[in-house]
């Protein structure tokens, strides 16, 4: 009878520590598969925030390039509407255009500080 | 003679339990293989993924580039054209007030209304650059 309880417990003893083995290693695979997962997440960010930041510096240049082209077509035409003498509805005309890109530089330079706030957050 | 010491026999030794140990060693064996399996499959599918977001993100910049080349010559050849524009209108403005001819003074007018019709025009075409997560930033309110 005893060698049969001895091997009873000595199966049991075996089973449980090959589990606990068993336990351990799936653990220790997580922990792996954990690190792994954030290390790519980590380069992932990384990269994207890299690019984010080269897409908002090319949409920033645009900004300012449109708005300084805009701006010299302002000074254009407003050196036109002072040096030259003109009639009343061509000078209406011109100033009318004047405030047409005056809003439009007005909407663009707006564009631009919401959009370097937003890139500054 | 009296035996004092009992006979061992075949069915005094515990085979059942050594016949379960066995079974329980190969089948951690097989247990640790699969888990390692998992393991392996999960970090490849990981990596997979990664792979594929990272060229994702490369094409995604690429058309982003693309797009905003195309943008940037648009910007400067309608300001090129508009200033030509301003140019012809600067030109033809002092010879309004030259001009003696009603008519010719009249022609010259509409011309130039014209003209600041096409700037107005050109002004207006001005279409938005388009990366996905920045709708209508460059584009007119």
């Amino acid at each position: 009878m005893l060698p049969y309880i001895i091997g009873a417990v000595a199966t049991l003893g075996i089973g449980a520590l090959l589990k606990s083995s068993q336990d351990s290693t799936k653990a220790q695979y997580a922990r792996r598969l954990d690190s792994e997962h954030s290390r790519y997440q980590q380069r992932l960010d990384r990269r994207e925030a890299k690019i984010e930041a080269q897409k908002r510096s090319k949409i920033l240049s645009l900004l300012l390039m449109e708005i300084k082209g805009l701006e010299k077509e302002y000074g254009n035409l407003l050196s036109m509407l002072t040096a030259t003498d003109i009639n009343s509805s061509m000078h209406i005309d011109i100033s009318y255009k004047l405030e047409e890109l005056d809003r439009l530089i007005y909407d663009k330079k707006s564009r631009l500080e919401i959009f370097t706030k937003q890139s500054l957050k | 003679m009296k035996n004092i010491i009992t006979k061992g026999t075949v069915s005094n030794l515990p085979i059942a339990n050594i016949g379960s140990v066995v079974t329980t060693i190969l089948n951690h064996s097989r247990v640790m293989k699969q888990i390692e399996t998992e393991y392996q499959y999960a970090s490849q599918k990981m990596q997979e993924e990664y792979a594929y977001r990272t060229r994702e993100l490369k094409s995604n910049l690429k058309a982003f580039t693309i797009l905003a080349n195309e943008h940037s010559k648009k910007i400067k050849y309608a300001h090129r054209e508009r200033m030509q524009i301003l140019e012809i209108v600067s030109t033809l403005l002092p010879q309004i007030s030259q001009c003696g001819d009603a008519t010719t003074k009249q022609i010259l007018g509409d011309s130039i209304k014209q003209l600041l019709d096409n700037h107005s025009e050109s002004l207006r075409d001005n279409t938005a650059l388009l990366p996905s997560n920045q709708p209508n930033l460059l584009g007119r309110a």
